[in-house]
């Protein structure tokens, strides 16, 4: 399963616009209110449509009346408020391998999107048949997840693979629902001394995303979920940091759901099943150092999902692959003119950022100055205007002029190319004619 | 701007041409055939490069790809994101601007010191206008001066590259070995931007052949044998 593309008409804030996902990972970047929750919203929307007939609990059905944009007019002094129409979503995307086509209308029961209607139906039927048929996991995690908490549900007894989708769409989910279920078969793995083959895929998948790890388990005599590390041996899971447990609460979740869908797929459900899997702000709570892992993590423990989450942090940005990213400050278009083909999101600066220093990603792609920085750069873009009026208005220019000029622009660009070899040349030879200074005041 | 060759339509096993159903396809292809790097500002690409439609398969104003453009070999090039994106889907007129894979396009522009683009001085006016629009279509002459853009880093690499060509070449002056040539080559493949390099060392023929032969892709007949300066490339304009 996987969403393409993805165009909103009247929904929320969006009058129309449309956008691409990467198949594997999309980060969403942009200032607040400028619309990133709005695009999960309408994703769970169209993600949804696979339940529309089909009675499993995973809590969303369509466009909401207060999701419907309004248009506020202010004319021969009254200020009056519209309701806009149509207020529809439309998406491409993937199921089974098979490309299909949806789109949801405000207060419609889903007559445009029969193909996705009828597969969840063929497909939820077939399970509660007990057959072999791979369902995809979808799962929404909100900025809700961390405090507003459902109430825990009793498992006491065998549920339907079904189960797997409870609240799916709830943005408030709870992540750490998985550990009654884990608990449950542990036990039973002990009582029938028995492999089970999706207690394993949840504790390969919790133990990918911690480096160091060698055991995730069930401790019966303290009757609570331990993590044993390399340094630090033993861990009670609930004494772990906030943003770490929950980091490790999220990914055994996914797979704990992976693996109540798919049982036919054992320990591999993790790695097998195909779903969409939404995170708003994808490091909340997580240091710095999980921020830069969290995204290649997610990628190698579920390597069939694909995940769109949205971020504020440039050190999410800057673990990424080029085409990964979303930027809403961008200029977006209905027009599908400018939507690359090549699977990239979209609108997004298609760039890489690996070898982009972070203060270079905050100033230049999510627009926020850094003081020093900014005032190097400032001055580097003035000698640099300087030397480039000079040149242009004329090839002859004075000499000296033009060779101070130059010197100055060489030493105020060093720290923004991606020549550092030149640079460091050009620094000793400056330093060679006995005027070393990486400020550029040879004077 | 190199002229380029990008040569016939690529076979299959079987000897026929192949009919692409998806113009990223022709990606390795292409970049084996004209080398890696972008066909209009000669930057050295790796990952973020793309195959170019000559002629844009979505023009403005048209709802749905034109599919003999997208899929045509004969209309592919390859870009950097900055030409690519400042190119855009405008739809142009192929007599109105010189194109690298059909005029001798070394001939069009002047390279010089910050690595400056400028129409040649030797062009009649008419020839000059077009020089001039080519290098706007891709925003060639985007620098500092009147375009404070940090995105587009164009006008930076070139300006460094003319330097390091102009090293480059007092180090040959000092000490003009073979294998300072070759370490030159070497360097100036690493860095890009043929034209400056080709610029920079335009009173050495010998560096010029090594540099047009050291890149695949380069219309080897745009250039006099010997002397190696531009000449005009048939069929072209130029």
């Amino acid at each position: 399963m996987r969403i393409k593309r993805l165009g909103l008409f009247n929904f929320r804030k969006y009058a129309d616009s449309i956008f691409q996902f990467h198949p594997h990972f999309t980060v969403i970047i942009g200032d607040n209110a400028s619309g990133k929750t709005s695009i999960l919203e309408a994703l769970s929307i169209m993600l949804g449509t696979y339940h529309l007939r089909s009675n499993v609990g995973s809590s969303r059905t369509g466009i909401q009346k207060e999701e419907v944009r309004l248009e506020i007019y202010d004319k021969f002094d009254q200020v009056t408020i519209e309701a806009q129409s149509p207020s529809l979503i439309w998406a491409i995307g993937e199921l089974h391998g098979i490309p299909l086509t949806w789109e949801r209308n405000f207060g419609d029961r889903g007559k445009n999107a029969k193909e996705i209607i009828n597969a969840g139906i063929r497909d939820i039927a077939l399970a509660r048949k007990g057959e072999d048929v791979t369902l995809p996991v979808f799962q929404y995690y909100g900025t809700g997840r961390l405090w507003d908490r459902h109430r825990e549900v009793p498992i006491d007894k065998p549920e339907s693979r079904l189960a797997g989708y409870r609240n799916c769409f709830d943005p408030k989910s709870d992540h750490h629902l998985f550990k009654k279920w884990f608990k449950q078969l542990e036990f039973s793995a002990l009582q029938k001394q028995k492999h089970i083959g999706a207690l394993e895929a949840v504790r390969t998948a919790a133990m990918r995303c911690v480096p160091g790890a060698k055991n995730f388990y069930y401790d019966v005599s303290h009757d609570a979920l331990m993590i044993v590390l390399e340094k630090e041996g033993h861990c009670l899971f609930d004494n772990l940091s906030d943003g770490y447990r929950n980091m490790v609460a999220m990914v055994a979740d996914i797979a704990h759901r992976a693996a109540r869908l798919n049982p036919h797929l054992e320990e591999r459900a993790a790695l097998e099943s195909p779903g969409v899997v939404l995170i708003d702000e994808i490091d909340l709570h997580l240091h710095p150092k999980w921020q830069r892992r969290i995204v290649g993590d997610l990628q190698h423990a579920f390597p069939e999902i694909q995940f769109i989450v949205t971020t504020h942090s440039p050190f999410i940005l800057q673990s990424l692959k080029p085409g990964e990213v979303i930027d809403l400050n961008r200029a977006n278009s209905a027009d599908l003119n400018f939507i690359p083909d090549e699977e990239i999101a979209w609108p997004g600066p298609g760039d890489h950022y690996a070898d982009r220093s972070i203060e270079d990603i905050v100033e230049e792609i999510m627009g926020v100055s850094v003081p020093q920085r900014s005032q190097r750069y400032t001055e580097m873009f003035e000698a640099a205007q300087e030397y480039y009026r000079l040149l242009e208005s004329a090839e002859n220019a004075n000499p000296e002029e033009k060779k101070k000029l130059k010197q100055r622009l060489d030493a105020l660009s060093a720290p923004f190319s991606e020549n550092i070899a030149y640079h460091a040349f050009l620094e000793m030879k400056r330093i060679a004619a006995g005027m070393g200074n990486d400020d550029g005041e040879d004077e | 701007m190199r002229p380029v060759v990008r040569g016939p339509w690529p076979k299959d096993e079987d000897g026929n041409d192949i009919n692409y159903k998806d113009y990223a396809t022709a990606r390795a292809e292409l970049i084996s055939r004209l080398g890696e790097c972008c066909s209009y500002c000669e930057m050295r690409l790796n990952t973020a490069l793309a195959v170019e439609h000559v002629q844009p398969k979505n023009p403005k104003g048209v709802s749905s790809p034109i599919r003999e453009r997208e899929l045509d070999w004969n209309n592919f090039l390859l870009a950097c994101t900055n030409c690519n994106s400042t190119k855009g889907a405008k739809d142009v007129e192929l007599t109105e601007y010189f194109w690298p894979d059909r005029d001798n396009t070394f001939r069009a522009f002047r390279y010089s010191e910050g690595g400056i683009i400028r129409p040649s001085e030797s062009l009649p006016e008419s020839k000059k206008k077009m020089a001039q629009k080519t290098i706007e279509l891709t925003g060639l002459n985007k620098h500092p001066s009147h375009d404070p853009k940090a995105s587009d880093r164009r006008w930076l690499n070139r300006g460094e590259t003319w330097n390091i060509a102009q090293e480059s070449k007092n180090d040959l002056q000092e000490n003009d070995t073979p294998q300072m040539r070759r370490q030159i080559i070497r360097t100036a493949m690493g860095q890009g931007y043929w034209s400056i390099w080709m610029t920079v060392f335009e009173d050495d023929p010998e560096m010029k052949k090594r540099l047009i032969d050291a890149i695949s892709g380069t219309a080897k007949e745009c250039f006099s044998e010997g002397n190696y300066s531009p000449t005009h490339r048939l069929g072209g304009q130029i």
